[in-house]
């Protein structure tokens, strides 16, 4: 392999042999007396016109696509070493040599791996180059005149960045060789006498690394619709090379002693040609280069090397000569830096390539199948509750789901898709599908085959357990009995409620045992996430074409299914039961009794349909003094102002915004003779005077009353209702007047006590106050009673209240309370009296 | 809160010590932990690790003080209060309903 390379270097004594100037002329300005010649010679033997290897002509038909290249280079690829030479020569910048060297860049071997897998090559390559500098490669380069220049200039800037690149090339010798040869073409007097060569060479010199920085970027060769391989190339100058053989070699000293330039690129060329012998391209034609070269005799080698003045500036002015020299050596320093940091990228691009393609598709999907193993669930809801029912909130909220795109699904199909970025949105898409019907398969087969937790091998005493994220190492051992009793429990219970018989066993034990209403609880919680569940699950309202049975089906069986949980969860709820009092609360009642039984009631009644409302407040209206809420309400005095009672606020607090919302909205629908029906059933069951102390009872009768009003005075109707039929009115009016009867003379007492706290803490007199406002609820019964009563009840009933009206209006009016307080008492004040028709402001104040 | 239950298979007896603490969800509750400490919170969520997520939580530590001079042995209580806590299971002795003193 070397071989060819010797056949590179050794052109080079045949350049520096020749005389100065002559050489230079020779090849430079007698070359296109040749090519002229040479041109009407290929003419005539071609028989064609020569505008068509007009090579500047064929670049822009070219560009136009006008086929005439193929023509060109199909036809007479043969001749193509007289093409060069001729035609290049005269029409100039055309041959293009990076077309080639492109060839060799895009072999997949790059230059690092060329270099580094096979370093040693460099070396004797140099020596040879010192040594044999003789060759007929050199007259490729001599003779074409000024296609000299590009021929050079591509040929040596695509083939210099091998060395250079490579690294050894340059560290290595960089001392000797390379200022050597590079000082040889600015410092040549010859060069600087002659603008053009000195053009040429110094041009010869920058654009090397120059084009480096783009040698990809050169336009392919114009003439070449087929980028010409290695051999080709080879093979054409090794013919060039002959074909100039004899007529140089005679002057071959001459020429070197004038051509400092071309010595240096053909010292270029070596380097180059080192490099792609690096690369492993076959010699092919190289053997006889090699052949030639060695057969070169040795003493002319040494001739040559004695004639050779050191760096080749016998006679050059030294001044211009350090001058040249600085320039030089900056510009290699720039270029040095430029190279180092290029090589550095290279190798740092070689080594992250290194292991490329080790993976197959294959091996890349099973490694993501692995890992989306992990990920995937057939149910989210039970695997990722939290996160399911939080993106939901969010997305109802209009935000978008969290974390999207740290979604490690979604980033992994990001991550595929952004492969396939370029390729266009379909095919993302596609990359996206396939995605998730692979998603889709791995969560069918992991459904299919369940996890096995434990493995027994051959050979291996017992058994060894397998820990996945789905299986982790088991703590505690829980017995399984629970499975096999619970179909066992359920039935009793399932059955309780369809038979009448045995209603009245089971809740006995369950009253006043705190334990047993909790439990009842969590069974309620267990029916009500399993209806939330289920609800989740609903079949879409809208059939996919072509499964309407099916669809139909599935909503029936979900329809099924959905009403059986229903029942259940009401079974659970005893709503049914018939209170037994001697046995103290309802089991209902008792689930009120606990906050997290009154959070239940709005998850519930979501489920219950109108009249199951209307049977839950049936039951809580009926057995309204033993709830705890009036209970603890009623009691609330003022001299053990304690933990419980503080607790009990809480309790009424959660009362009115758990429990009350269903029932007010039911409320809000109902029809006059079930209002009354509730009046009735209040007073009947409770102790009317007892109970209206209570926030919640008051509030429950204010949405009576006042529903009541809204439906007498026909806004029933609204809601399509039909009007309210006299007999309905007088139920009411009956009721009503029950209501007030009782309440009569004791309208006062519906205000809360007022709390009177020890001492003069002004935090405490704040929130003493704040209690102390907080009576709206009774302001706004009383207008509710009101806007209802004949003239001689709101009489009495103004009579009865006007102390406690007044007392807020010269309070408010007052300075003693805060603004804002005031504005509220005010506002209490004015809810009252404008049901009467009357405003706060009306009231004289005496001062 | 109650969403915990989703993780706990669907049974309302009381079959298992677990089932107790089940109860006391949402409900004010006692837990003594490793290290002389006592919680008293809201038990918010719990699993079969008995990892507790506890609301409004009294953080009662017992420390021992020994005097080196004397040998003596001062006991200290610091108090802490938590919006919510975390509990990890492993340091848990016991729960139980808030003694009703």
């Amino acid at each position: 392999m070397g071989d060819s390379f010797f056949g590179f270097n050794t052109t080079l004594p045949r350049d520096r042999e020749r005389g100065h100037g002559e050489g230079f002329d020779d090849n430079f300005f007698s070359g296109p007396g040749d090519v002229n010649s040479k041109i009407s010679d290929y003419a005539a033997r071609a028989g064609e016109d020569l505008e068509i290897y007009d090579f500047n002509g064929l670049r822009q038909d070219l560009e136009e696509d006008d086929g005439l290249g193929d023509q060109l280079v199909e036809a007479n690829d043969d001749l193509n070493d007289i093409t060069f030479d001729v035609e290049v020569s005269k029409d100039g910048p055309d041959f293009d040599f990076v077309s080639n060297t492109e060839d060799f860049n895009n072999s997949r071997i790059s230059e690092n791996e060329a270099f580094f897998v096979k370093p040693k090559r460099t070396e004797p390559q140099q020596q040879f180059r010192q040594a044999q500098p003789q060759s007929g490669f050199g007259n490729y380069w001599a003779p074409p005149g000024n296609n000299y220049e590009d021929n050079s200039m591509n040929f040596q800037s695509s083939l210099h960045r091998a060395p250079a690149a490579g690294g050894r090339g340059m560290d290595d010798n960089s001392p000797s060789m390379v200022p050597g040869s590079i000082w040889g073409d600015f410092s040549s007097p010859r060069v600087q006498d002659q603008s053009y060569a000195a053009a040429i060479h110094s041009q010869g010199n920058k654009q090397p690394y120059l084009n480096q920085q783009q040698p990809y970027g050169q336009p392919t060769g114009a003439g070449h619709q087929r980028p010409k391989t290695f051999e080709e190339i080879e093979a054409e100058l090794h013919r060039t090379a002959g074909y100039h053989g004899q007529m140089p070699m005679g002057d071959a000293q001459a020429a070197m002693m004038a051509n400092q330039g071309p010595g240096k690129k053909m010292l270029t060329m070596a380097e180059v040609e080192a490099a792609l012998l690096a690369q492993g391209v076959p010699p092919g034609a190289n053997g006889q280069f090699q052949q030639q070269s060695m057969q070169q005799p040795p003493q002319q080698q040494q001739q040559q090397q004695q004639q050779q003045p050191p760096y080749g500036y016998g006679n050059v002015d030294p001044a211009q000569m350090m001058a040249l020299r600085q320039q030089q050596e900056l510009m290699e320093q720039m270029s040095v830096e430029k190279e180092l940091k290029r090589r550095e990228q290279l190798r740092q691009m070689a080594e992250k390539s290194r292991y490329d393609k080790l993976m197959t598709t294959r091996d890349k999907d099973f490694i993501n199948r692995i890992q989306l193993q992990q990920l995937a669930s057939g149910d989210p809801f039970a695997d990722d509750f939290y996160y399911q029912v939080f993106s939901a909130i969010r997305q109802r909220a209009g935000l978008p789901p969290p974390g999207a795109n740290k979604d490690p699904m979604m980033e992994v199909k990001n991550k595929d898709a952004g492969d396939r970025n370029k390729r266009g949105n379909r095919r993302e898409e596609n990359a996206v599908h396939k995605m998730q019907q692979q998603l889709q398969r791995i969560v069918n087969d992991a459904k299919r085959r369940p996890k096995q937790s434990q493995l027994s091998l051959e050979g291996a005493l017992g058994k060894i357990t397998s820990h996945t994220v789905r299986n982790p190492r088991q703590l505690l051992q829980v017995s399984d009995r629970k499975a096999s009793t619970q179909s066992a429990q359920d039935s009793p219970e399932l059955s309780s409620g369809d038979n009448a018989p045995k209603v009245s066993t089971p809740p006995r034990k369950i009253v006043n045992d705190r334990k047993k209403v909790l439990r009842l609880v969590e069974d309620l919680y267990m029916s009500v996430l399993n209806l939330e569940q289920l609800r989740r699950d609903a079949p879409s309202p809208v059939a996919r074409a072509g499964f309407e049975k099916e669809h139909q089906e599935s909503i029936d069986r979900w329809n099924e299914d959905y009403a059986e949980a229903i029942n259940k969860m009401w079974t659970e709820l005893r709503i049914d039961q018939a209170t037994d009092y001697t046995q103290g609360h309802h089991p209902f009642l008792s689930i009120l009794s606990v906050p997290k039984g009154k959070k239940l009631i709005p998850r519930i009644a979501r489920h219950c349909s109108p009249e199951k409302i209307y049977a839950i407040l049936k039951l809580i209206v009926t057995n309204f003094d033993t709830l705890k809420v009036c209970q603890m309400a009623t009691t609330n005095s003022p001299t053990h102002k304690d933990q419980p009672d503080f607790i009990s606020l809480e309790d009424v607090e959660l009362f009115m915004n758990t429990v009350v919302p269903p029932l007010l909205a039911y409320v809000a629908e109902a029809p006059l003779s079930t209002l009354s029906e509730l009046l009735r059933l209040m007073m009947l069951r409770n102790d009317v005077l007892y109970v209206v102390k209570s926030k919640v009872a008051l509030s429950l009768l204010t949405m009576f009353l006042s529903r009541a009003e809204i439906l007498k005075q026909g806004g029933g109707t609204l809601q399509g209702l039909p009007p309210c039929s006299p007999e309905e009115i007088a139920e009411w009016e009956t009721a009503y007047q029950q209501l007030y009867e009782r309440l009569n003379e004791h309208f006062l007492s519906l205000f809360p006590p007022p709390v009177i706290l020890p001492g003069d803490n002004q935090a405490i007199n704040a929130v003493h106050l704040a209690n102390n406002a907080d009576d709206t609820y009774v302001w706004q019964f009383l207008a509710a009673i009101a806007v209802g009563a004949s003239m001689e009840q709101q009489h009495s009933l103004v009579t009865e209240v006007r102390d406690r009206v007044m007392e807020d209006i010269v309070m408010a009016s007052s300075n003693r309370l805060p603004e804002e307080q005031a504005a509220h008492k005010i506002a209490n004040v004015n809810l009252f009296l404008h049901a009467l028709g009357l405003d706060a402001s009306q009231v004289t104040v005496p001062v | 809160m109650a969403d915990i239950n989703a993780t706990i298979p669907d049974s309302g007896a009381v079959e298992e010590p677990i089932d107790l603490v089940r109860l006391s969800l949402d409900e004010r509750i006692y837990v003594k932990l490793r290290g002389d400490r006592e919680l008293r919170g809201v038990l918010h969520a719990f699993d079969g690790h008995m990892n507790l997520v506890l609301g409004e939580v009294e953080e009662t530590i017992t420390l021992v003080d020994v005097n080196e001079d004397t040998n003596e042995e001062v006991i200290r209580i610091v108090k802490r209060n938590s919006d919510m806590l975390f509990v990890r299971g492993d340091g848990v002795i016991l729960v139980s309903p808030p003694s009703r003193a």
